[in-house]
């Protein structure tokens, strides 16, 4: 999917990097770029200003960075692969054959230059020749097939994406073909969440402690909860990242995170709580980025559960809620009022009618029920999977007490919290949640349909629709399902969608460049040190 | 002596056993699954199943048991489920960590509470007295994980003296190890001033003071000499209880300690690293305290180990 | 920490040693010195009064809402005046409900903690300390290497186990926290009792043919009250501290009967923005913790006789 331009620049850019290195003479360089279409003039002023520029641009000094979450593995396909810590990591140690770029959405070729569906359960993806791990193997297609069927085999929380895919072949060392048991059009998105890694050495005892990457960053030196370091490599086929040195450091108290960030004893942090932005925001030292996320927060009914098998009851909790008042008291600068059952980041949103503050109506929705006098239920949540979570609950419950409602907050650590939510042992349960793949797939079958069982919701006509949009290759058609989908979650208020969250990358003004991403998965490839 | 350590050490296995059944029943008994804390909140229930069974979690309790048993005397405690390597290497790196926060904390502790204590005894019911009193009681009276976040705030943000969190100079140990010594500083100096008073009444000190010698050099070779057996029981005890981690001043500071490893490997169900971790830090604090009443023995020659 | 950073200081000392007998002949100044030292203790307790007053009446004075919160109203410093022209007169938490009833609410749940845990610990501590005294052998030596199980087992792990069980409410951390406190009781219960043991008048009841229950019932188990009581003034202090702890680790008493540990666990996130709401209930907690330490320091001086003559 590289333009003949890109291509030629990416050759052009090689050509100076290995003029600077000394590797070819001013002869043959001069030579080889007129070659490839430039003037004389342009190709000996590109000798001269050429090596200066890319010598400014060489990778230099030392960044430190702080994840909200503690980084527990490195392994880009066993059980913490969709944490975000390990997915940061992967992302500059690894790579993915292709990546959703974070300003426009769109897939971008990565290691793989194109990709295409042959017949309806087949994906053929075209590899990128010449790049190499960093111990100097060349990258083929034996490390796709081979990272896949470990993503296969680890039934870890990203197998269920790949569940159909039946046989991975590989024709020649650049060529990889994905054969899928049914009709898969979400083949590519997931793709943007697959880290490949090296076929040789995956399975070895320890790899992960010290792994062998293919990303513009290799891997150093890890001390768990203390410190990782990676460090550039200058001559990655994408172009030499900015800074030398990325050391991602653990710091899970959020007042010594934030005082590390004003004391500029670390240079890069996100996912704060609301209430530390307004502070950092004043100080002339520091910069925020606000982007719209990929995470949203919903609170499930569990609609196989008295009285929440009556859908008015579900409305009147809805219209209880006075969103507009919280977000603005609770989560400025964090979060937005959410307009469908996922943000509107996500391919395949589509914006709903929102339910209004309306306590009467409320009441009048319950009593149509046979509830005039209310009832009395709870609602299950861990404590720290979103900002000010805390907060929100005691606000909701508030609000809820005032049609009568008794809501008993049960607060559980995260195990027990998970054994309760998947074994449907709860009335409600407020939690956040992430569109990993940027695509409504993810969420919306994963979650809805009734084989799934989630929230004890069960619709045949959601299905029917869900289905066929996993298996549509067109965009426009998957984009319509979707919008049907969403309508009817949000009607049928399986759940009430709140909010959705912004993500805030805060970091020291020396840091420039800095893309921000929705994916709550930065990149620091493009970050350079302002002296 | 022969027979009194080779008595301790068959407690010592006791103990070591009932530690570790205590864990291994009471996690499994516990809500919460490992197979579904790995693979999240999306598994479906086939998943959680059929990785229950590849844990061999699915097996009956006592013949997990009794393999676990089996493994433990081998020392092979397998791999932990979370970090997905093996548990005796993580758990070597963090008691390192945890040791030398708990070390420094202990000397710190003992360093001012000797000063401190001998003072008080000394000006016994006065204004001086009254004063370590509170202020030793002070720093036992503050939850340490708002007294951590004060001292970062203070000497972090503020002053700027101190880094706020992190491992890595001898500057980072300073915050923990003063959050962690001053409830010890509490407890030692009140041990040290209360042991003494006691020594000095007791006939021998009586004696040789009636026999004119000088007061001071009394209490050097007689008092403090006696008071320490109180004082290394209660240092030894606590020194056990911080080497097996301190979780809240590890998670403030960012340190990577044993605490912090155990809790969250509670907290992630991960059965094989829980144990382990038991295992050492209960080995860790029975030694401490073995090597304690040894001590006696050359702190005060009329005990005799029976 | 939840491990216990005083539990064996009363022990040490050589409390369980000394039972309160009378003390010799009471010069004038010593007499006066007694005053002295009862007027200390009684001057340490007033602090703990006023705040159990406050346990019992402040809530019924100053209503606490867990429920009700207003969000317009949050995060006001001590003294503000309020949307609905009230006044905060210890300023409002993060969700706008007002620090005041708060700490008062706090005090209740704090000290019912302190309290009950205490009681409970003390009891089990009491009759495995005193049956494995009284009886010694094979009873002692079960009884007392579980105990030492549990000294060297972190207690933190207990208590989470527990909790996660159990579920959060106020009794259940009183649970956990008394399963994971009784091993000081009956450490000294156990002391005190073989000491007890080998007293005249004990021996003398039991060569006139005094049967078990009644040793136990009028010479054992009072001769062990005085220092457990003493160990007790020491706990309730670390009790606290420790629910404290639980608090930070998210097994503290459920969010809607904060104790004053939630409470500043809670606000810790706050302390650089809203300092008050992680302080406030912090200074009581310290304060109480303090008082209750010194007068147990106090009451143990009243009541070994050998600090009396000094």
């Amino acid at each position: 999917m590289e333009s003949p331009a890109q291509e030629s620049g990416r050759r052009i850019y090689e050509l100076v990097r290995r003029r600077r290195e000394g590797t070819i003479s001013r002869r043959a360089f001069v030579q080889a770029v007129t070659a490839l279409g430039l003037s004389m003039p342009l190709a000996a002023m590109l000798e001269r200003r050429g090596l200066a520029a890319l010598q400014e641009s060489a990778p230099s000094g030392e960044i430190t960075i702080v994840l909200p979450r503690s980084l527990v593995a490195l392994d880009p396909h066993g059980a913490q692969s969709v944490e975000e810590a390990t997915a940061v990591i992967s992302s500059h140690v690894f790579d993915t054959l292709v990546v959703r770029d974070a300003a426009t959405g769109e897939l971008q070729p990565r290691l793989a230059t194109s990709w295409q569906a042959i017949d309806e359960t087949t994906w053929e993806f075209k590899l990128r020749e010449g790049v190499t791990w960093h111990d100097g193997t060349p990258f083929t297609s034996a490390d796709v097939k081979a990272s896949l069927e470990r993503v296969q085999s680890l039934e870890g929380p990203l197998a269920p994406l790949w569940a159909l895919v039946t046989e991975v072949q590989t024709p020649d060392d650049l060529t990889v073909i994905f054969k899928t048991s049914e009709p898969q059009g979400t083949i590519p998105v997931s793709a943007a969440l697959f880290f490949v890694t090296p076929a040789a050495h995956s399975n070895d005892e320890g790899f992960f402690d010290n792994p062998i990457g293919i990303g513009p960053y290799k891997f150093v030196s890890w001390v768990r909860d203390s410190e990782l370091r990676l460090e550039a490599i200058p001559d990655h086929w994408a172009g030499a990242p900015g800074v030398q040195t990325l050391v991602f450091r653990d710091i899970p108290e959020v007042s010594a995170r934030v005082t590390a960030l004003e004391t500029g004893e670390i240079d890069f942090t996100f996912g704060l709580p609301a209430d530390q932005l307004p502070a950092l925001a004043e100080n002339s030292e520091l910069r925020i980025d606000s982007t719209p996320s990929y995470a949203y927060y919903f609170n499930w009914f569990n609609c196989s559960r008295e009285p929440f098998t009556d859908a008015r009851v579900r409305r009147a909790m809805a219209h209880a809620l006075d969103l507009d008042t919280i977000v603005n008291d609770l989560l400025q600068g964090v979060g937005v009022r959410a307009q469908a059952p996922i943000p509107s980041t996500i391919f395949g949103f589509a914006p709903q009618t929102p339910y209004e503050y309306d306590p009467e109506k409320a009441k009048a929705l319950l009593a149509e029920a046979g509830l005039e006098n209310g009832f009395e239920t709870h609602v299950i949540w861990n404590p720290g999977s979103g900002p000010q979570d805390r907060e929100l609950v005691q606000a909701m419950i508030s609000y809820w007490a005032e049609i009568g409602v008794t809501v008993e907050s049960r607060e559980m650590e995260r195990a027990a919290w998970l054994d309760a939510l998947l074994a449907l042992d709860w009335d409600m349960d407020f939690q956040t949640n992430t569109v990993r793949t940027g695509d409504a797939d993810f969420t919306l079958r994963r979650l809805y349909v009734s084989s799934a069982n989630r929230t004890g919701y069960a619709n045949p006509e959601l299905d029917t629709i869900l289905v066929e949009a996993a298996a549509a290759a067109d965009p426009a058609r998957r984009q319509e399902l979707y919008a049907q989908a969403c309508k009817i979650i949000w009607d049928d208020a399986v759940g009430i969608f709140p909010f959705e969250l912004l993500e805030n990358y805060v970091y020291r003004t020396r840091l420039t460049d800095f893309v921000p991403t929705p994916s709550a998965v930065p990149v620091f490839t493009s970050v350079k040190i302002a002296e | 002596m022969t027979p009194y350590l080779l008595r301790r050490f068959a407690y010592a296995i006791f103990v070591l056993w009932g530690a570790l059944t205590i864990i291994f029943v009471t996690i499994r008994i516990v809500p919460g699954d490992p197979a579904s804390m790995m693979l999240g909140a999306g598994a479906t229930e086939e998943d959680v199943a059929a990785l229950r069974h590849r844990l061999g979690l699915d097996e009956p309790l006592p013949v997990q048991y009794v393999q676990f048993l089996g493994d433990a005397i081998r020392l092979d405690f397998g791999n932990s489920l979370w970090l997905n390597r093996p548990v005796l290497s993580s758990i070597g790196e963090r008691i390192t960590a945890t040791a030398r926060l708990a070390v420094t904390a202990m000397a710190i502790a003992l360093l001012v509470s000797f000063p401190l204590g001998i003072l008080a005894a000394l000006k016994k019911r006065t204004f001086i007295d009254g004063l370590v009193s509170v202020v030793s009681l002070l720093g036992q009276s503050v939850p340490s994980f708002w007294l951590g976040i004060m001292l970062i705030l203070v000497f972090a943000r503020q002053l700027r003296l101190l880094p706020s969190a992190g491992s890595d100079t001898w500057k980072h140990l300073v915050l923990p190890s003063v959050t962690l010594a001053l409830p010890l500083i509490g407890v030692l100096t009140r041990l040290v001033r209360s042991g003494l008073l006691e020594v000095m009444y007791e006939d021998y000190i009586r004696t040789a003071r009636a026999k004119g010698l000088d007061p001071r050099s009394v209490l050097v070779r007689h008092a403090l000499r006696n008071m320490l057996i109180p004082v290394v029981t209660v240092a030894g005890l606590q020194l056990g209880n911080l080497l097996g981690g301190t979780v809240i001043v590890e998670t403030v500071f960012g340190w990577p300690g044993i605490g912090r490893l155990l809790v969250d490997a509670i907290f992630n169900r991960d059965y094989p690293l829980v144990q382990a971790a038991i295992l050492c830090i209960t080995a860790t604090f029975i030694t401490i305290n073995l090597i304690v009443d040894i001590s006696y023995v050359y702190l005060d020659p009329r005990i005799r180990l029976q | 920490m939840m491990t216990s950073t005083a539990s064996n200081t009363a022990e040490s000392a050589g409390l369980e040693t000394s039972p309160p007998t009378q003390g010799a002949l009471a010069t004038g100044a010593r007499k006066r010195r007694g005053h002295n030292r009862e007027l200390r203790l009684f001057l340490w307790s007033l602090p703990i009064i006023v705040f159990v007053l406050a346990a019992i009446v402040g809530p019924m004075v100053v209503e606490y809402d867990p429920v009700k919160v207003r969000t317009g109203d949050r995060l006001k410093p001590p003294g503000a005046i309020l949307r609905d022209g009230s006044r905060a007169w210890l300023g409002t938490d993060q969700v706008g409900r007002d620090m005041l009833a708060q700490v008062l609410q706090g005090a209740r749940i704090s000290l019912l903690v302190g309290a009950a845990t205490v009681l409970f610990a003390g009891l089990i501590g009491l009759v495995m300390g005193t049956l494995a005294g009284f009886y010694g052998g094979f009873l002692d030596a079960l009884l007392m290497r579980l105990a030492d199980i549990q000294l060297a087992f972190p207690s933190i792990l207990l208590a989470i186990m527990i909790a996660a069980v159990l579920g959060p409410s106020v009794a259940n951390v009183i649970i956990t926290l008394s399963l994971t406190r009784w091993v000081t009781f009956g450490r000294v219960a156990r002391a005190a009792t073989l000491s007890a043991k080998e007293r005249d008048y004990v021996i003398a009841a039991r060569s006139m043919g005094a049967g078990t229950p009644r040793l136990l019932r009028w010479h054992i188990v009072p001769s062990t009250i005085a220092p457990l009581i003493v160990i007790a003034t020491v706990e309730v202090g670390l009790v606290i501290i420790a629910e404290a702890s639980l608090s930070f680790l998210g097994l503290g008493t459920p969010p809607d009967q904060p104790s004053w540990g939630q409470t500043v666990a809670h606000g810790r996130d706050y302390l650089n923005r809203a300092w008050w709401i992680a302080t406030m209930p912090g200074l009581a907690l310290s304060i109480v913790v303090l008082s209750v330490g010194a007068f147990g320091d106090r009451l143990r001086d009243y009541l070994d006789p050998r600090m009396r003559g000094a």
